[in-house]
């Protein structure tokens, strides 16, 4: 049954398939030469035979023409006492089927009344070589068999057949042999710029295909990719520059309309214009928040270093915990937290603002008097932290659409935010090369955040235990 | 305030402070009679580089100010307009 599964997991790549459909046309091609080989072989060996036979038959016959039916009969006497040629056959019966001399001391039933070619077992085992032997009615009612068998030939024709079977196995050994080499070979080229692409595609847009040496399609391929991935990147990068350069220039007149308005409110006497000046500095603020926000952001983007090594990162959960807990009180919601210690490579600042972007996320969405769930377990190799919330949660189809910038839910026109949080936190967590994840928590939203550990965190550990 | 025994008495009066009120207490005393903005007090007191977003540090301040400030005298703990918050004495 797994035999089967696995066979057709096998023919399921395309090149085990070629290979194979390449191999089966060899055995194809191999057995129907062997087999017209061995046809021919057949067929030339009969003829040779043959002509032994008519040779020998002639010669008697002429012994019989000219000496008579005794000399015939002495010959062949002689002729079994003392066999010339062991492969020979010879018996001389009478036309009451007696036998007057030769291998046989009765006529075999199978030549009773026959005359010409016959074929017949030289000995009664069931796979006894056979004899080919001409069988001539004389004159007189006698009858005189001359014949051979085809007894080395055969079993070289035996041999032929086997050593034929054993070229086609082994043919077929080495096809499978090839066609696993050739497979691990092209997945081991295609590895390379499969990982690079899936990389790129997460966010690493600066990620490039090392390129191989010579000019065949995995050279080419790499190199096209490359290419492409340039172009991607400089896109990509015109978009976002812009966006920034247009962040930074609006930043600092939106500081002074700020600044002004706030001198506006500090002379104005009128309690109606104040209230209205307010509500302009607040809208001010946010837009200004905005701005920091995308510039931030393009910082994160910009940046690959991660500056603190081997941290804590069960302590920055635990004080981001700590800091949103009010917020959440205020909305008698409750925090749980599991944290687990681990250590990862990363940047606290930047990880503090990934948490408690969630936070204030699952915060801002989950009803009064739910509960907030915060994990962090250790792994053996990740650090998996996983937030939810009991709120009304995000459509699949919304998952990968939520992190891009500016995008706000329909059903979150109403509450303040810059549309900006979850492209921070997918930025932030490209920078850490974690894996990001949106899940249902039936109801609500899980998301799931998976970094490695520390590159040094086992070397650490073997420190302590050896300082112990 | 006593640093070392970590309590603080206003008025003759012991105040309950969490460990991460006491610190930010410690800090607005530090820098009393002078504005402090939210992201020096981030800084200074959760020692963290960020981006809050949200008022998160208004609702632990004005915990503070609850705490300090209620039923005890005159109030200590003011929020500036878009600059952040002073601890002193004012008109």
């Amino acid at each position: 049954m797994s035999l089967i599964g696995n066979l057709r997991s096998f023919a399921a790549s395309t090149l085990n398939r070629l290979v194979l459909t390449y191999g089966l046309g060899l055995i194809l091609v191999f057995g129907v030469i062997g087999t017209i080989g061995l046809l021919s072989f057949d067929h030339l060996l009969d003829l040779d035979i043959r002509q032994t036979v008519q040779v020998e038959h002639e010669s008697l016959m002429e012994v019989y023409r000219n000496d008579g039916r005794d000399a015939v009969k002495k010959i062949i006497a002689e002729r079994v006492r003392e066999p010339v040629n062991r492969e020979a056959f010879y018996l001389l019966v009478d036309k009451n089927a007696a036998v007057l001399a030769g291998h046989r001391n009765q006529l075999p039933v199978s030549l009773t009344r026959h005359k010409g070619w016959v074929r017949f077992p030289w000995r009664a085992e069931p796979d006894s070589d056979q004899v080919l032997a001409f069988v001539q009615p004389l004159d007189n009612g006698d009858m005189l068999i001359t014949g051979h068998t085809s007894g080395a030939q055969s079993h070289l024709r035996e041999l032929i057949v086997r050593l034929g079977f054993l070229f086609l196995v082994m043919l077929g050994m080495l096809t499978l042999l090839f066609s696993w080499l050739l497979r691990r070979a092209v997945d081991r080229a295609l590895e390379a710029p499969l990982d690079t692409v899936d990389r790129v595609a997460a966010g690493q847009l600066n990620e490039r295909v090392a390129e191989r040496v010579g000019n065949d399609g995995f050279a080419r391929l790499g190199h096209t990719l490359n290419r492409m991935l340039d172009r991607i990147h400089v896109l990509v990068g015109g978009i976002q520059s812009s966006t920034d350069a247009i962040a930074h220039d609006l930043r600092t007149p939106l500081m002074r309309l700020k600044t002004r308005l706030e001198q506006a409110r500090l002379e104005s006497r009128n309690e109606n214009s104040v209230q209205k000046i307010d509500a302009a500095i607040t809208e001010a603020d946010q837009l200004i928040a905005t701005f920091n926000s995308l510039l931030r952001l393009a910082r994160i983007e910009a940046s690959h270093e991660l500056p603190d090594k081997n941290l804590a990162l069960d302590e920055v959960v635990n004080d981001a915990v700590e800091m949103w807990q009010v917020l959440a009180e205020a909305k008698e919601q409750s925090i749980e937290a599991e944290i687990d210690p681990v250590k990862i490579d990363g940047d606290r600042n930047l990880l503090f603002q990934l948490i408690s972007n969630l936070l204030d996320n699952a915060i801002k969405y989950a009803p009064m008097q739910s509960r907030i769930h915060v994990q962090l377990n250790a792994k053996d190799t990740s650090a998996v932290l996983s937030i939810s919330d009991s709120g009304p949660g995000i459509a699949a189809g919304e998952h990968e659409h939520v992190f891009d910038r500016f995008v706000r839910l329909e059903s979150h026109r109403g509450t303040p935010g810059s549309g900006l949080g979850l492209s921070v936190v997918r930025a932030i967590a490209i920078q850490h090369h974690a894996n990001i994840s949106l899940q249902s928590a039936n109801p609500g939203l899980r998301v799931v955040l998976q970094f490695p550990v520390a590159s040094d965190s086992m070397s650490g550990n073997m420190d302590k235990m050896s300082s112990n | 305030m006593d640093l070392l025994k970590r309590s603080v008495k206003r008025a003759g009066q012991t105040l309950e402070l969490q460990p991460r009120e006491f610190r930010l207490l410690e800090f607005l005393m530090r820098h009393a009679e002078q504005v402090v903005t939210r992201t020096m007090l981030l800084e200074a007191v959760w020692d963290y580089h960020f981006d809050p977003q949200t008022n998160v540090i208004d609702v632990h301040v004005s915990r503070l100010r609850q705490k300090i400030d209620r039923d005890l005298g005159p109030p200590l703990l003011h929020t500036i307009r878009g600059a952040g918050y002073l601890l002193g004495m004012r008109a």
